[in-house]
């Protein structure tokens, strides 16, 4: 690889955990910077700015949602927040707070490098070019013309049910929570979360080749919902 | 009965002030004490009176008969016959009458029959003697029949006494805990006295707690339960006929083997009428046997709470050892293998590969059992309460189905939702779990590659989802055993931990549903989950109604 690989900074206070992200990091052509405490990241991420947060919740002297929101304030880089199982609400306010993605510890390789891939591949696309036409499996869909197709059949969407996908869309491969789908379809002041869940379902019937088995619109309980965007 | 402040520590020498409901105005105690012991005598006045009367009517009638007697053939000693109406009525009734009976026999005698007649003069000073016998003997006679009466009375109320005791400690024998002490102690009381009575259990040591009543929606006022509460603090009997509170209309006595007072019988009599002298003695009588009774039953009560100690003890001992393996076994491969990796003289790349994979592998499985050991131990202590929201059933199994993939490679699993099923008020989270454990369960307990369903189905207002599989069953009589914690069911190379499906039954119970097992006709086990329905909130049924847009449309 010519190019410098992006740059990651890894804040994690357990040093087994840094060891092992390192390992893999650098050798799949990341830069990795470390830091173990809340303090050390605030420290070090300006000066090297960062093309990827990875952020443990857990911090000693500090809560990882509070440093997402400050990261927040001047970078636009993904942030990645590591949690453990059982721990949906943070997951979730670290999303709410900017956050563009989580890894429930334990995790493996090949699932870190994948949420990495995503997270700078996001991050290279800017508003300007957003995707007008996205494709995974058998979904087709145009943003421009306001096109869904299933298998190259059109789907006809309810607006509402419109306004979710075209969401998703933008957002593919990213997890969204109940909140965010909620505020960008109905407005700041919605609260009725199982909207979202009725217009999901709707959804996966048109787009699922079974509803009951989604491949596309996954739910993951607890946090929200992510649109993949590759089917392996 | 909640604990009620008392305005002031109620003694004798300051009798408390309570309101009379009737007046609204401030009685103090004292007062309508004595207004209260007066009744009684007023009681007895016209039983004294109606005793009088017959006297002197016994008399009246005696001294005609004398008279008619005397016209017709001549009596030497008619104060016989006088003799003879005392004593009647000196046994039909009390002494006062009987002596008010020898007088007025005496009056009339003289009156009516001694010389000169007519007049109270005596002519003969013989009947002075006559008249002294008469009283002298009118006065005895009414004494003795009296004590006779009164020892007759005694033997009664002994009687009674003794069936009464007889009749509580044979139900008390009966009783298992305190409202059983107290039901047969309310019964025994309310027979005894015919009033109402209450039965008040020492919670801690200021509150009390009323478990049985007679009639049964009797309660205590405010200021009765002041009343009580007094004596479980004294531990010295108050209220009506007492030093303490007597203006009140119960009198609480307290039971007590030694030490605190464990309870309080709080009986309230006939109106205007104070449980006295024997029948005090009869309550407080009952007051002990109820007061042992209700030790022995705390004392089983303790036991019984010691013996399910020891079981839990044995329980959490049974999860240590189990546990202990569990997390040994796959920490001893993880070492053995990590250990080789670093030996640099094993350069057997499919060697080194194995081993490296066994690491990961048993990563894994201890990863898994950790996750599952923390929800059973959240779940035992109640700290996971249901997060519940409106969630359609399809999206929870749904990602249940996404997180068992890989265990239900190369399986037919069809899933039938009915399309008009409500949402459901669950944890999304925990109820994925759920299917999660069961379908693992499902995948690890049959053949490779058989078929595992799905079906939910809406039944009344409960709906119910059965996950059945096409493997062996569940051996008879185990269907239950499959939620015993740790019970792993004997199959060759199937590596459980025995808490999935504990774990499963336990989110069921959190959400108010069941979770139970059994076999199926044509083999194979059937997982049924059965959870309430809750009417779903506004908006849910439409919210998925508009119609589709046209192409282009909301441009």
């Amino acid at each position: 690889m010519s190019a410098p690989g992006p740059i990651v900074l890894v804040v994690e206070d357990e040093l087994p955990v840094r060891r092992f992200l390192r390992a893999a990091l650098s050798g799949h052509g990341y830069r990795v910077i470390e830091a173990g405490t809340f303090a050390e990241a605030e420290a070090l991420a300006p000066s090297h700015n960062p093309d990827v947060f990875l952020l443990d919740l857990g911090l000693p002297d500090g809560d990882g949602v509070d440093l997402t929101r400050r990261l927040r304030e001047w970078s636009r880089a993904p942030i990645i927040v590591l949690s453990a199982r059982g721990r949906e609400d943070d997951k979730v306010d670290a999303l709410d707070a900017g956050a563009d993605d989580y890894l429930t510890k334990p995790f493996g390789v090949n699932e870190l490098l994948a949420r990495l891939r995503v997270a700078v591949r996001h991050a290279g696309s800017t508003s300007a070019e957003q995707r007008v036409r996205f494709e995974v499996g058998p979904l087709r869909v145009d943003l421009a013309r306001r096109e869904v197709q299933v298998d190259g059949a059109e789907v006809h969407l309810t607006p509402t049910e419109y306004r979710v996908l075209a969401l998703l869309v933008q957002h593919a491969g990213k997890m969204l929570t109940h909140r965010q789908i909620l505020r960008e379809v109905w407005g700041p002041h919605a609260t009725a979360a199982h909207y979202v869940r009725v217009q999901m379902a709707e959804l996966r019937k048109k787009i699922e080749a079974d509803p009951a088995r989604p491949r596309l619109l996954v739910t993951e309980p607890g946090v929200g919902y992510r649109l993949r965007d590759r089917i392996d | 009965m909640r604990r009620t402040p008392l305005p002031e520590d109620p003694t004798v020498t300051a009798p408390p002030v309570r309101p009379d409901p009737a007046s609204g105005a401030h009685v103090l105690s004292g007062v309508e004490a004595e207004g209260a012991r007066a009744i009684p005598k007023r009681h007895e006045r016209p039983t004294l009176a109606r005793e009088y009367v017959r006297a002197a009517a016994i008399i009246g009638v005696t001294t005609a008969v004398a008279a008619g007697v005397r016209s017709l053939v001549h009596v030497p000693d008619l104060e016989m016959l006088f003799l003879l109406a005392v004593m009647v009525v000196a046994l039909t009734s009390g002494r006062r009458a009987s002596v008010l009976a020898a007088v007025l026999a005496v009056a009339s005698y003289d009156f009516f029959f001694v010389p000169p007649a007519y007049t109270f003069d005596v002519a003969d000073a013989r009947y002075v003697l006559t008249f002294a016998m008469m009283l002298g003997i009118g006065v005895v006679i009414g004494t003795l029949t009296l004590r006779v009466r009164e020892q007759q009375r005694a033997a009664v109320s002994r009687e009674q006494r003794t069936g009464a005791l007889y009749a509580l400690s044979r139900e008390l024998g009966a009783a298992i805990d305190a409202p059983g002490v107290g039901t047969a102690c309310v019964r025994a009381v309310a027979e005894a006295f015919g009033c109402e009575a209450m039965f008040l259990v020492a919670k801690a040591r200021d509150e009390l707690d009323l478990v049985a009543a007679t009639p049964s929606d009797a309660l205590l006022s405010t200021s009765e339960c002041a009343v009580a509460e007094w004596v479980l603090e004294h531990g010295r009997p108050a209220g009506r006929g007492t030093e303490t509170l007597p203006g009140e209309i119960v009198v609480c006595i307290p039971l007590r083997t030694w030490g605190d007072v464990l309870a309080v019988i709080a009986v309230r009599p006939p109106a205007e009428q104070s449980l006295a002298g024997e029948q005090r003695e009869l309550l407080e009588a009952l007051g002990r046997h109820a007061a042992v009774a209700l030790d022995r039953v705390r004392l089983a009560e303790e036991a019984r709470r010691a013996a399910l100690r020891a079981k839990t003890e044995e329980l959490r001992s049974r999860l240590l050892s189990a546990v202990s393996h569990d997390l040994r076994t796959p920490l001893a491969t993880i070492t053995g293998a990590g250990t080789l990796l670093l030996d640099e003289s094993v350069v057997d790349p499919v060697l080194r590969r194995e081993l490296t994979t066994s690491v990961v592998d048993e990563a894994e499985r201890l990863e898994r059992l950790v996750s599952n050991l923390l929800d059973m131990t959240r779940l035992d202590s109640g700290v996971v309460e249901p997060k519940r929201e409106w969630v359609p059933l399809v999206e929870v199994v749904g990602a249940a189905m996404n997180r068992v993939e890989r265990q239900l490679t190369g399986r037919e699993v069809p899933i039938v939702l009915p399309d008009d099923l409500p949402l459901l008020s669950i944890d999304p989270i925990l109820i994925q779990q759920l299917f999660v454990n069961v379908l693992e369960n499902a995948a690890k307990y049959t053949p490779p590659g058989s078929a595992v369903e799905v079906r939910a189905a809406r039944e009344g207002g409960t709906l119910v989802v059965d996950v059945a599989d096409h493997g062996l069953g569940i051996p008879s009589g185990e269907e239950e055993r499959v939620f015993e914690r740790f019970h792993r069911a004997a199959k060759p190379g199937v590596r459980g931990v025995g808490l999935g499906l504990p774990i499963a039954r336990a989110i069921a119970q959190a959400h108010g549903g069941r979770l139970t097992a059994s076999n199926r006709g044509g083999g194979g086990a059937v997982f049924r989950l059965t959870l309430p329905i809750a009417t779903p909130p506004e908006g849910s049924a439409d919210a998925g109604n508009e119609t589709p847009a046209r192409k282009g449309a909301g441009a």
